[in-house]
């Protein structure tokens, strides 16, 4: 099936077409993203939100408990989760799946895993894409975990119409260590594993760091998911009537824009480097007939 | 465009809890390059059919040591047609009389792999077999 084929069973609510057509996105496929076209007069209508934070906060299952908030209320929700491709062997483990397999079988429910691919953001160059996707496909909400590197926390933060950044009570001492950057770029603050010893402090400690709202939670008993999403709902509702929405969502297709573009630069550089003119200029490094300023100037005037 | 990977989902069907053999496969394929989801043990027929259509996977490989491989590899097979699942590269492991296999491979599983496989052996073959998308 040719994509332009694939968007149009999308927009007739066919998963596998939907799953097909992710893959072409994550391929960067070109007939596919010229198909997108299609399919971006019916976007829109979805909240996208972003899950970040460290490894093993429990991003993953507390994806599994929104879902099931989202889908109590008879709405439809798509999921990417996102999770590091090795630099050595470009290899990845999908991992964030298993822990919300519980809605596999819901039909409102489509979860999708995708490797980072060497992303220089640590996102997936597929993500705007594929959430264009997801929205046409009739998603009310998509949610984004992220790998939570730190650096994808300012990425996710501009593709999304909220974020939320995940961190748990064992923490502890290192919150101060997260102040610098880490936490402004989301609109809300969650420490998941309150079950745990210690999360009475980790929540004080957090609330007097910050200005943005932080909620405790528990994924593992379903504490205080249902307050969350909630505050979640609560807070896109006032974006929209204050038309904040409208100006990130302008932002959201001028960061996905700027990616792109980011993204020919850095190819094209890349071959730009595997020139042999570049190593002639490095022997000449190693020969000490030229010292690296004059190189990188000189090769500056090629770019 | 970029390069395109192999994706795999390495599942358990069945009631059998031992996922020593299927983690290491998965592990093995994840260092060969490939993008590989496990399914976790104890997984029903639809749900692995579910979850190979929404992450349009390239290969699915099925792990059963609790005897009852005829039945849920005929379930599994048989949905996959229902949905119109094409292009998958199908394999097998576990442990599984000779017997069987003749008439797992004529479900349309191309492969089948006994305990003690060398997993280069099952990398290989996927390398060799999966269509990529
Ligand atoms: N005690 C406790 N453990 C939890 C809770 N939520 C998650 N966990 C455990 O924390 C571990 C990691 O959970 P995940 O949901 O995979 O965490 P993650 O942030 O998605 O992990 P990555 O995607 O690998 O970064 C698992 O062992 C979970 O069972 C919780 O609320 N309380
Ligand atoms: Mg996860």
């Amino acid at each position: 099936m040719t994509p332009k084929q694939l968007t149009q069973k999308i927009l007739k609510k066919d998963r596998l077409s939907l799953a097909r057509f992710i893959t072409l996105l994550e391929n960067r496929d070109t007939k596919a993203i010229e198909a997108l076209g299609d399919l971006y007069p019916k976007t829109g209508k979805a909240i996208r939100i972003g899950i970040t934070g460290p490894q093993g906060v429990g991003k993953s299952s507390l994806l599994n408990q929104l879902i099931k908030e989202v889908t109590k209320q008879k709405k439809k929700v798509g999921v990417l989760a996102i999770d590091p491709s090795s630099a050595l062997h470009g290899g990845a483990f999908l991992g964030d799946r298993i822990r919300m397999q519980s809605h596999t079988l819901n039909k409102n429910v489509f979860i999708r895993s995708m490797a980072t691919r060497h992303n220089h953001k640590g996102l997936s160059s597929a993500l705007h894409d594929a959430m264009t996707a997801l929205d046409a496909f009739g998603c009310d909400v998509i949610f984004i975990e992220t790998i939570g590197i730190g650096q994808d926390e300012i990425a996710i933060s501009q593709l999304t119409d909220l974020s939320m950044l995940v961190l748990s009570p064992d923490f502890g001492d290192k919150f101060q260590a997260l102040k610098s950057g880490l936490t402004e770029t989301c609109d809300l603050l969650v420490v998941n594993k309150i079950d745990l010893p210690k999360s009475k402090q980790a929540l004080a400690t957090l609330k007097e760091m910050t200005y943005l709202p932080v909620l405790g939670v528990s994924s593992k008993k379903g504490t205080q998911i249902s307050v969350l999403y909630k505050k979640i709902i609560q807070q896109y509702d006032a974006l929209k009537k204050s038309k904040v929405l409208d100006f990130r969502r302008t932002n959201q297709q001028k960061a996905a824009i700027r990616e792109k573009l980011e993204e020919t630069l850095l190819s094209n550089f890349n071959q730009f480097w595997k020139d042999k003119k570049i190593q002639l200029e490095i022997d000449r490094l190693l020969q000490k007939k030229k010292n690296p300023n004059q190189i990188t100037k000189k090769l500056s005037t090629k770019l | 465009m970029q390069a395109k990977k192999i994706k795999a989902l390495i599942a358990k069907p069945g009631l059998d809890g031992h996922d020593r053999g299927a983690i290491a496969v998965s592990q093995a394929l994840r260092d060969a390059g490939m993008e590989v989801l496990y399914t976790g043990i104890r997984q029903t027929p639809q749900h692995i059919v579910e979850t190979a259509i929404q992450e349009d996977v390239d290969v699915l490989g099925l792990s059963c040591l609790s005897g009852a491989h005829m039945s849920l590899f005929k379930e599994v097979t048989s949905l996959l047609k229902k949905n119109k699942v094409k292009g998958l590269l199908i394999f097998a492991g576990g442990i599984i009389p000779d017997d069987d296999i003749p008439k797992i491979k004529k479900m349309g599983i191309k492969q089948v792999f006994p305990p003690g496989s060398p997993l280069s052996e099952i990398v290989s073959f996927i390398q060799k077999s999966a269509q990529k998308k």
